[in-house]
């Protein structure tokens, strides 16, 4: 281990020589080798004492522990301990090993590698001279945000519980919603540089092993030296080939979490970010939500087919209106095509121009509505209701019928969030198609995605199923919902559906 | 882009194939030829699907080892199959294209670039050609299920206007009786589909097989009984019969339906060329196996083709029409998977266990 700091500084490769380097008995060299490797970080708090005539070291992050834990759990027991009883490093070392809980997570690294990850995962790391091995007490007390309603995944009568940043915390509000001993965790870090920890989640009973391996390979080789969020690991989670839509869901909610492990799907919870990722997802999945559990089978039967019905009206509306005005008027009946007629008479620019207005000042409103801070949030539906709501159509730039074909789609693309990217991709280019094919570019743009969605497939399940490949019991929940007694008589999984093979990739 | 080997439910496999029929249905329905009344076209797709499913019968023999055995790499006579098929499959695709772009300048682009818009749908065609044909075979699926709900609403929208007296059924001539099937054969070049598919489908290839028989033959009497009873003569004068009653059909808040069913055809000709189209592909593979881009080779084929027959005419022409007879049907579907069946030997002998697992069936 070199100990020319400014050298060392300068050569970014000596910090990948620690990690399989075993600790050494010397307090002293211990100290030194972390303070090399952590380059004297301002963070980095050393706390040199004696236990008798045995040096020790407490070693930890500053805001990483919790003060009043490591007082409590850790530094007064052990200025209790009696020296005279422990002079040997050894005998000191096994007394706290055997006889003193201190945390309830508790390691014992061996080599600098794992001492490192475990200081930076707010542990707090005990050296003592003379032993080649070191404690790890788990007495993290950093600042976490508290569990709140989930921003994305809004719900009338489920849980308001989402998840967060945190993902001990994720991991048991998962724990409690499935109190099973057929339940599994597995915590790792992956990345190379910021050694961030995943958790997968599922059911034994439920998955087969293979693909738990499997999924686990992957995320142990993402080549990524950090990740922000979930979308950094759901390209990996995916098929390989290109596909507009996705093969993996993401939710911020532990309810649907649990929901999907127990049909026997893998989760993937990720530190520092309350999106948690679940494969294989299926692409009806994104029409159901746990309220249609919780209302009348009736009323969620409506609620779903609307859901369906919003789809097509968000992606395909405003590219219909355009196609039918310019090609196929002859759809019309007589009233609406004057009425429509005498509209669209008006407007200076031609109508798939006009489209392509419209709903471009939606995305640069939505987008300034998601970017702008909250205090002047309340500008961008003013200026938004005004310039394209009043302004535009006053002044005969945009005619109505088109403002309001656009308007029921943008408000249908609100229905179904998860579908939000694809929705606003495929309308832009339905109205390319509409405008200079009509219903034919309409046409063979849905052939297109159709075969598209049917090609995916996610660690074997295909994302079209139940309905293609086609299997008849889950259709129930898809075209209609149907009741809990007859729901619970047989149970849902993903794996009984015709098609799925998970030890296929 | 290369696809492992995949496989298809049977029930894919069947409507995989309807899909292909409905698109000729759509577009072919034969109204207008001069002779050729009600009874003789009952009787002839009647006669037709029974000569298909003897035809059929060596594939069904053969099982998931129909492709290799008839496209045998071992075998010369495997290589000179693959060519043929190969280029039926290019001129059958040509063939598709060419009647429903004809199809779409009649009754909805009339000034439109026929060219142009051939090769946007062949583009969309290759795309999904890529795929494989579990995506095909998918999609054909959900493909199915829109066609009913457009079938279903055509037929309650026009069932009102059928008329009983509409229906005469002239008597049968044994010679107008013979091309009519062989015309009816010409137009069901899926057939030869089905012994290249064969090889894909997981298990119960006969009630693939025979399911297809089935449902077409349904669908097609059904289809034209309609289209008599409510169009009458109208129908032997009108060029596309079964857009004319799409046409006739909506009325309400809807001045015509013909454009909205134009969604369902346009997507089934897709469907209908991307399959042809793959299967080329698949095939160029077996006769020139270090060819690269064998889709978007043959489309360029295939839209060579189109671009020769539209404007060179003369021979090409009479070429054409000689690929895309029934009498190549036959030959393709039939005699070609026949002979494929004699000379491996698998007739009068006993199937292995190996073979019975190919073929879906017990070891029982």
């Amino acid at each position: 281990m070199k100990n020319n700091d400014k050298e060392f500084e300068m050569n970014p490769s000596n910090l990948f020589d620690y990690k399989d380097t075993p600790l050494s008995p010397s307090l002293a060299e211990n100290v030194s080798n972390i303070e090399t490797v952590l380059g004297k970080s301002s963070d980095l708090l050393l706390n040199p004492f004696f236990i008798g005539n045995i040096a020790c070291n407490l070693i930890c992050f500053e805001g990483m522990i919790s003060t009043q834990t490591i007082t409590n759990l850790i530094l007064a027991p052990l200025t209790n301990i009696d020296p005279e009883k422990y002079t040997a490093a050894d005998k000191l070392f096994s007394h706290i090993h055997d006889n003193m809980l201190m945390a309830i997570d508790r390691g014992m690294p061996e080599k600098y590698g794992e001492l490192i990850h475990r200081l930076m995962s707010g542990f707090a790391v005990l050296l003592i001279d003379g032993c080649p091995k070191a404690f790890a007490f788990g007495v993290q007390g950093f600042e976490t945000r508290g569990i709140s309603e989930p921003s994305t995944e809004g719900n009338i009568r489920g849980s308001h519980e989402g998840f967060v940043e945190t993902v001990r915390t994720n991991m048991s509000l998962v724990r409690r919603r499935i109190k099973s001993p057929l339940l599994r965790f597995e915590l790792f870090p992956v990345t190379e540089v910021s050694k961030v920890d995943v958790i997968i989640a599922y059911m034994t009973d439920r998955v087969p092993m293979k693909l738990v391996k499997k999924i686990r390979k992957k995320l142990e080789e993402l080549p990524l030296e950090s990740i922000l969020g979930s979308g950094y690991v759901e390209p990996f989670m995916e098929n390989p080939k290109p596909a507009l839509f996705s093969g993996v869901s993401v939710t911020e909610r532990p309810d649907v979490f649990c929901a999907k492990v127990l049909e026997g799907r893998i989760g993937i919870l990720i530190e520092g970010t309350p999106f948690a990722i679940v494969c294989p997802a299926l692409f009806i999945e994104n029409f159901q939500t746990l309220d249609d559990y919780n209302f009348r089978p009736f009323y969620a039967f409506l609620i779903r087919w609307i859901r369906y019905l919003s789809f097509f009206l968000a992606v395909f509306l405003p590219a219909v209106y355009v196609a039918v005005v310019t090609f196929h008027p002859e759809l019309f009946n007589h009233a609406l095509l004057m009425t429509l007629a005498s509209a669209e008479q008006t407007a200076p620019l031609p109508i798939a121009v006009e489209a392509f207005i419209v709903l471009l000042f939606y995305e640069i409103i939505r987008e300034a509505g998601v970017r702008l801070p909250k205090s002047v949030g309340g500008a961008v539906s003013i200026v938004g209701g005004l310039i394209i709501g009043d302004a535009a159509v006053s002044a005969g730039i945009i005619s109505n019928p088109l403002l309001l074909a656009c308007a029921i789609s943008v408000t249908a693309s609100f229905v179904i969030p998860s579908l939000n990217q694809q929705i606003t991709v495929l309308r832009f280019i339905a109205v390319a198609a509409g405008s200079i094919s009509g219903l034919y570019g309409i046409s063979l743009l849905a052939a297109a995605v159709l075969v598209n969605i049917c090609a995916l497939e996610n660690h074997g399940a295909p994302v079209m199923s139940p309905l293609s490949p086609f299997t008849p019991k889950a259709m129930r929940d898809v075209l209609t919902r149907i009741g809990f007694p007859r729901m619970a008589k047989g149970r849902a999984s993903v794996e009984k559906l015709h098609g799925v093979d998970m030890d296929r990739q | 882009m290369e696809e492992t080997k995949r496989y298809i439910g049977w029930g894919q496999f069947l409507l995989l194939l309807f899909m292909c029929r409905v698109f000729t249905l759509m577009t072919f329905v034969p109204f207008a030829r001069d002779g050729e009344g009600l009874s003789l076209r009952l009787t002839a797709a009647a006669v037709s699907t029974a000569v298909q499913a003897a035809l059929l019968i060596p594939v069904v023999l053969l099982g998931r080892s129909a492709t290799s055995v008839i496209l045998d790499k071992n075998n010369i006579c495997g290589t000179v199959a693959a060519a043929l098929y190969l280029l039926f499959f290019l001129f059958y695709t040509a063939n598709s294209l060419m009647h429903f772009q004809r199809f779409l300048s009649a009754r909805f682009f009339p000034y439109a670039d026929s060219l142009l818009w051939i090769a946007v749908i062949l583009a969309v065609c290759v795309y999904c050609a890529c795929l494989g044909t579990e995506a095909l075979g998918r999609s054909a699926v959900l493909l199915f299920w829109i066609f009913i709900i457009a079938l279903a609403a055509m037929v309650f929208s026009s069932a009102g206007d059928a008329d009983s007296a509409n229906l005469y059924f002239e008597p049968l001539d044994a010679r107008g009786l013979f091309s009519a099937v062989l015309d009816d054969l010409s137009r069901n070049g899926e057939i030869c589909a089905a012994a290249f598919l064969a090889g894909r489908v997981r298990d119960k290839l006969r009630c693939g097989v025979y399911g297809f028989l089935t449902a077409k033959l349904v669908l097609a009497e059904t289809v034209m009984l309609l289209i008599a009873a409510v169009l009458g003569d109208f129908a032997v004068l009108s060029d596309y019969p079964f857009l004319a009653l799409g046409t006739f059909g909506g009325e309400r808040f809807i001045q015509r339906s013909d454009s909205l069913y134009l969604i369902v055809w346009t997507i089934t000709a897709a469907l209908n060329a991307a399959l042809f189209l793959h299967i080329a592909a698949e095939l160029f593979g077996e006769v020139f196996p270090k060819m690269r881009f064998r889709t978007a080779v043959s489309a360029l084929l295939v839209f060579g083709i189109l671009f020769a027959v539209t404007t060179a005419r003369g021979s090409l022409e009479e070429l054409y029409s000689l690929i895309c007879s029934g009498w190549a049907v036959i030959i393709l579907a039939g005699i070609i998977p026949l002979i494929a069946l004699i000379i491996s030997g698998k007739i009068g002998r006993r199937k292995s266990p190996s073979e019975k697992i190919e073929r879906g069936e017990s070891l029982q």
